[in-house]
C-alpha cells in the first residue's frame, strides 16, 4: 500500500526563502494524497489531465489503474489515525488480486472523493469498505472479460495473480496493458444517496471471505513511517504565498459580543484587527505577533453576565429543566403494570459530565478565496461537509469549494475543526488573503463542541424469586446534536451563530443503551433539555466518540451489577441468563474466561499492594452489530480514593476481522482514552465561561495511569460482515471500571468522573 | 507499584518547570511564559540577530529575543516537526534537544537557544538511518493521529540516553507530563521498553 499524504524531507527542510518560491510545489504536496495521480504527474503517467467528473455512479471515481499497474482507490470516508485505510487497500487488493503494495488510497479531497460520510460512527470499514470492495470487484471483471475477449476465451476460464490474467493456454496481459492510464467508462449502480448510505454496486459479485488472502492479515499503516521520522506534513504545517496567520478573539464572559475594540492596544505587534459584525480576530505576517496581539488586544464586551448556572447544580438543573423532545425507543411489555406487583424495586440514578475532545491541538485551518473560489485545508474527519460550511461562510457555490484533508491534531467526532474552517472562511473573505487559522490552547479545550452531559434513571422490579419482571431506562440530557456532527451549516458552526445564523430549529436528540437483555418487560427512553446558552455557547453540544454511548452504558452496566448485587447473583451469571444473543453470550464467557473472573455475589473487597482494594468489573455493550465484554481489575487506595484501573480484558467481535494489527491497537487507544474520561475528565464552567481550558484545569490521562495489561481477545466471524471498531470498545470502559471499584470496596460511584474525592465519599458511606 | 495521584502529580513536565524559571532569572523582565495567560506587553522590543544550528544546518536571522523557540523553527525556518499543542509546557508537542536536553520549544525564548545546537525529529534520525526510538516507534505502530509523536519520541530519546534499562516504573514516571490524546499509552510504553533494550544492547 502507498502512502496517502508523504511528504518528502526535501520540502520540509527548504529554508524560509525558498520555501516561499517553492511554495506552490509544497502546496502540492500539502493536498498530498496524490503518490501518482496529481495532475501533473497524471499527464506523465499517461493519465488524462483530467479525470471524469466525480460521479458515484462511475467506476472511474473509484478505481485508477496507472501505466505501471499500480491501483489507487478513491475513498470517500476517512482515517484518523486507525487503519480505515489499509483495510480498504486489503479488499481492493484481494478483489482485483493485486499486491497489498500496488494499492494506494486517496481519501479527503473533495475532488477526487465523493462525499461518503467522512468519518462517522465507526463506519468506515462497515459502510466505507465495501462500496470500495463492490468497485474493485468490478474492475476486475471489466478487465479480465476484456482479456476473454482479446483471447476468445469465456472469462472464468482466466486467472489473475498479482494484475496479471492469465489464460490456461499461457497467454498472459497485465491490467497495466489493459487499461493503465485510460479510463473504465463502466457505470455502478448508485442508490443516489451520499454520506454514509451512498451504496455502489457493479455487476461482478465480490469474493467470498474464503477465498481473501490479504484481508484478515495485520497489514501496517503507510502513515506511520512518514508520523515517526517527521516527513509528513500536518494541517498546521500548510503554508501558501502571502498568507497571514490569524488568532480569533473570543468572549470572556460566554455569549458577550464586542461593543467596541481599542485597536491602539495592539499598536506596533505587527498585526490588525479583523471585525465582521460581532466576529473579531487578528491577522500578522508572523504567527508570534497574531498570538500576542490577540492576547493584548483591548475590547469592551457587552451582554449578560452569568449565563451559565452553578455548576454544582447542574445534574438538578438536567432534572428539573423542561423537556425539547422525549422518545421511548423500546418497548416491550406493560412495564408499569409489572413494577405494581413487583415484590422488591430497585432504583438508582447515573450522572456524567460535559466531556472536552481536547485534541492534542486546537483546531487549524487554512483557506484561500480567490477569483470567486475557495480553498481550504482541514484536519477535519469530515472534509466534504466542511466545504460545505466553508461554502455558506463564504457565500459561494459547493462546487467552487475545494476542501483538502491533511491530517490534523486528532479527532474524536465533531471537535473544533469544523469551526477553524469556518472562522478563517470569514477572516479571508474579509481580508482578501490567505488565512492560517489556529486555536490556541483554551479554544481547543474551552470551546470546542462538547460531549452532553446527562442523568440517567434506572429502576427494575423483582418477583417474589428474585427474576427481573420490570425494567425501565430514561436519560435526561443536553442533546447530543444540539450543533451537528456534520459542520455544513452556518447554525452549527460558532462563527455562523455569532453572525447571527437562524437557530429556530434545533435538532435534539439521544439514544438508548445497545444490548441483548430480555427482562419481564422493558422501556427505554429519553429526554433531552434546552442549552444553557442559547448561541455561542463553549457548551455547545456535540458528537464526542461514542456519542453518549458512555454515558448510558456507563449507567445501564453499572445497574446490572446493582441488580444482580440486589439478589445475590454472580453479575456475569446474571448477564448470561438475561442475554438473548449468543455473540453477546459469547464476549462476556470469553472475557470472563480470559481475565479469570471469580464468581461473586457480594462485593469481595480483596487487598491488593500497599494497602489498596482490588477488584474486577464486568461491563458489556454492543454498537452497530459490534459486540465487547471488558472486564477491569482496579486497585483503589481506601485512603485516598485514587484508583488505578490496573487491567483491562476485553473480547470483541466485529464479525470479519479485516486487519487483527490495527484492530488490536484501536481497541487499546478506545480502552485508554476511556480510562481517562471515566476517572479524570469533567469540562468545568463558572457563571461565565467554561473554566477547564488547558491540560492543568482539564487532565487527562498520562503514563502513570495507564493500564499494566490490556488483554484483548479478538473474535473472528468471517460469516458476518465487517462491523465497526472504532467505538464500541469505548462504551463498557466506565461500567467496567465502577463495577471493579464496587467489587473491591462495596462503594458504588454513580457519578462520572470517578475522583479520589468521590471515591473516598463513597467508600465513607459503606464505612 | 501503584502509580503516584493524578491530584499530588505536579501538572507541568517538572523539567518544563524548572527550565522557565532558569530562563526567568536569567532574563528578567518581560518574558512570562504562557502560564500567566498574557505575557509580553511591552511594544518596543528590539530584534536581536539569532543563530541556531539545526540539524547540523546554521540558520541566522532576526527574531526578538523573548519570542518562543517554537516560532523561530516554525515560522523562520519552515521547520514542521515541533508542533503548537498548548503554548504551557503541558503537553509536550513541541519538544525539541537544545544541546541534547529535551526542551519545550513553546516555553523557552529564542534567545536562550542562541548559537545553540538544535535537533528536531527528522534531525533525530531517518527511515534509511533511524534513531533507535524511531525504530520502535514503527515496529509498533504507535501512533494513531501522531500529533504527539514529536514530544514523545524526542522526550524519549532524552530520556534513554541518561537513564540505561529503565525499570517499568521508571518510564512510567520520566516520560510523566507528555500528554496523547488518542490513548495510544500502552503502544508507546512497549516501544520504548523495545527502544531502551535495543539501545543497552548498542
Amino acid at each position: 500500500m502507498v502512502s496517502t499524504s508523504m511528504h518528502s524531507l526535501e520540502t520540509l527542510s527548504l529554508s524560509r526563502r525558498r520555501l516561499l518560491q517553492a511554495s506552490g510545489a509544497l502546496i502540492v504536496t500539502a493536498a498530498g494524497p496524490l503518490p501518482f495521480l496529481s495532475a501533473a504527474m497524471a499527464e506523465e503517467s499517461g493519465f488524462g489531465a483530467t479525470k471524469p467528473a466525480l460521479n458515484a455512479a462511475q467506476l472511474d471515481t473509484w478505481i485508477a489503474i496507472a501505466p505501471d499497474g499500480r491501483v489507487t482507490a478513491f475513498f470517500g470516508k476517512m482515517d484518523m489515525g486507525q487503519g480505515v485505510d489499509v483495510a480498504v487497500a486489503q479488499f481492493v487488493a484481494d478483489e482485483l488480486d493485486v499486491a497489498f503494495e500496488k494499492v494506494g488510497v486517496i481519501m479527503g479531497d473533495t475532488a477526487l472523493t465523493v462525499n461518503q460520510g467522512g468519518a462517522s460512527g465507526s463506519t468506515g470499514v462497515q459502510e466505507g469498505a465495501p462500496q470500495l470492495r463492490n468497485a474493485a470487484a468490478e474492475a476486475r471483471r471489466v478487465l479480465v472479460e476484456a482479456a476473454a475477449r482479446q483471447w476468445n476465451v469465456a472469462p472464468e476460464t482466466l486467472t489473475v495473480d498479482d494484475g496479471v490474467i492469465a489464460a490456461k493456454d499461457g497467454k498472459k496481459i497485465s491490467y497495466a496493458e489493459l487499461i493503465g492510464g485510460r479510463y473504465f467508462n463502466t457505470g455502478l449502480e448508485w442508490n443516489k444517496k451520499i454520506g454514509n448510505a451512498l451504496k455502489v454496486k457493479g455487476k461482478a459479485q465480490p469474493k467470498k471471505v474464503a477465498d481473501y488472502k490479504i484481508v484478515g492479515k495485520s497489514h501496517p499503516r503507510s502513515d506511520v513511517p512518514a508520523k515517526v521520522y517527521g516527513t509528513m506534513n500536518y494541517v498546521t504545517d500548510v503554508r501558501l504565498p502571502g498568507m497571514l496567520h490569524a488568532r480569533v478573539v473570543r468572549p470572556p464572559v460566554a455569549g458577550q459580543v464586542p461593543a467596541s475594540v481599542d485597536e491602539s492596544s495592539i499598536k506596533g505587534m505587527g498585526a490588525k484587527v479583523v471585525r465582521v459584525k460581532d466576529f473579531l480576530a487578528v491577522v500578522a505576517e508572523k504567527e508570534w505577533n497574531a498570538i500576542r496581539a490577540s492576547q493584548n488586544l483591548k475590547v469592551n464586551w457587552k451582554g449578560a453576565k452569568n449565563p451559565f448556572p452553578d455548576q454544582n447544580g447542574i445534574y438538578d438543573h438536567i432534572r428539573t429543566a423542561k423537556s425539547t423532545k422525549e422518545a421511548i425507543e423500546q418497548k416491550q411489555g406493560d412495564v408499569d403494570a409489572a413494577f405494581k406487583t413487583a415484590a422488591k424495586t430497585v432504583t438508582a440514578e447515573y450522572e456524567w459530565p460535559f466531556q472536552s475532545h481536547a485534541s492534542m491541538g486546537p483546531a487549524c485551518a487554512v483557506v484561500e478565496i480567490k477569483d470567486g473560489k475557495a480553498t481550504v485545508f482541514t484536519g477535519s474527519q469530515k472534509p466534504h461537509y466542511t466545504a460545505d460550511g466553508v461554502a455558506a461562510m463564504a457565500g459561494l457555490r459547493l462546487e467552487d469549494v475545494h476542501a483538502i484533508w491533511v491530517p490534523g491534531p486528532g479527532s474524536y467526532g465533531r471537535n473544533d475543526a469544523g469551526d477553524a474552517a469556518a472562522e478563517a472562511t470569514v477572516i479571508a473573505k474579509a481580508t482578501g488573503r490567505p488565512i492560517r487559522l489556529q486555536g490556541m490552547r483554551n479554544e481547543g479545550t474551552g470551546w470546542d463542541p462538547k460531549g452532553p452531559a446527562s442523568v440517567h434513571t434506572v429502576r427494575a422490579g423483582f418477583d417474589k424469586d428474585g427474576n427481573v419482571v420490570a425494567y425501565e431506562f430514561m436519560s435526561k440530557g443536553f442533546s447530543r446534536v444540539d450543533v451537528n456532527s456534520n459542520e455544513s451549516k452556518p447554525g452549527d458552526l460558532w462563527v455562523g451563530q455569532v453572525l447571527g445564523a437562524d437557530l429556530s430549529k434545533r435538532q435534539y436528540a439521544f439514544r438508548v443503551p445497545e444490548e441483548s437483555y430480555a427482562y419481564g418487560t422493558k422501556r427505554m427512553g429519553w429526554t433531552t433539555i434546552a442549552p444553557l446558552l442559547d448561541r455561542s455557547s463553549p457548551l455547545r453540544t456535540s458528537h464526542l466518540r461514542d456519542p453518549v454511548g458512555p454515558q448510558i452504558h456507563f449507567a445501564t452496566e453499572s445497574f446490572v451489577d446493582e441488580m444482580a448485587n440486589a439478589v445475590g447473583v454472580d453479575p456475569v451469571a446474571f448477564r448470561l441468563k438475561y442475554l438473548t444473543k449468543d455473540r453477546d453470550k459469547a464476549v462476556i464467557q470469553a472475557a470472563a474466561e480470559k481475565a479469570g473472573w471469580k464468581a461473586h455475589a457480594k462485593p469481595q473487597r480483596l487487598k491488593g499492594p500497599n494497602g489498596t482494594l482490588v477488584g474486577q468489573g464486568m461491563s458489556y455493550a454492543q454498537r452497530s452489530g459490534t459486540v465487547v465484554a471488558v472486564v477491569a481489575e482496579v486497585e483503589v487506595d481506601p485512603n485516598t480514593g485514587h484508583v488505578w484501573a490496573r487491567k483491562f480484558t476485553v473480547a470483541h467481535d466485529c464479525g470479519l476481522i479485516v486487519n487483527p494489527g490495527t484492530l488490536h491497537t484501536v481497541i487499546e487507544g478506545n480502552v485508554t482514552q476511556m480510562v481517562s474520561r471515566s476517572l479524570y475528565e469533567e469540562v468545568m464552567f463558572d457563571r461565565d465561561n467554561v473554566s477547564s481550558i488547558d491540560w492543568a484545569t482539564y487532565p487527562i490521562g498520562e503514563t502513570p495511569d495507564t493500564p499494566e495489561t490490556i488483554d484483548i481477545v479478538l473474535i473472528n466471524r468471517p460469516d458476518v460482515p465487517s462491523s465497526g471498531a472504532g467505538e464500541p470498545s469505548s462504551r463498557p470502559v466506565a461500567g467496567a471500571i465502577a463495577n471493579a471499584i464496587f467489587d473491591a470496596t462495596g462503594a458504588r460511584i454513580r457519578r462520572a468522573p470517578f475522583t479520589p474525592e468521590r471515591v473516598k465519599a463513597a467508600l465513607a458511606q459503606v464505612g | 507499584m501503584l502509580p503516584t495521584y493524578k491530584a499530588e502529580r505536579p501538572r507541568f513536565f517538572p523539567g518544563a518547570l524548572y527550565e522557565i524559571d532558569r530562563y526567568a532569572a536569567v532574563r528578567p523582565g518581560p518574558f512570562r511564559p504562557f502560564l500567566s495567560g498574557r505575557h509580553n506587553r511591552r511594544h518596543d522590543r528590539m530584534s536581536e540577530t539569532i543563530t541556531l544550528h539545526v540539524n547540523g544546518e546554521t540558520h541566522r536571522f532576526q527574531a526578538e529575543p523573548d519570542m518562543p523557540l517554537l516560532y523561530a523553527l516554525r515560522d523562520e525556518l519552515a521547520l514542521n516537526n515541533p508542533k503548537f499543542g498548548c503554548g504551557l509546557a503541558q503537553c509536550g508537542a513541541c519538544t525539541v534537544h537544545v544541546d541534547g536536553e529535551a526542551v519545550r520549544s513553546c516555553s523557552m525564548p529564542v534567545s536562550l537557544a542562541n548559537n545553540k545546537k538544535v535537533t528536531t525529529l527528522n534531525g533525530l534520525g531517518t527511515a534509511d538511518k533511524p534513531h533507535p526510538v524511531q525504530k520502535a516507534w514503527v515496529e509498533e505502530q504507535v501512533p494513531q493521529c501522531g500529533y504527539c509523536l514529536n514530544g514523545w519520541v524526542m522526550t524519549t530519546a532524552a530520556f534513554l540516553a541518561k537513564n540505561k534499562n529503565p525499570s517499568d516504573a521508571q518510564i512510567r514516571e520520566g516520560l510523566a507530563g507528555l500528554k496523547c490524546r488518542c490513548g495510544t499509552h500502552a503502544a508507546i510504553l512497549r516501544a520504548v521498553k523495545r527502544a531502551a533494550s535495543e539501545m543497552s544492547k548498542a
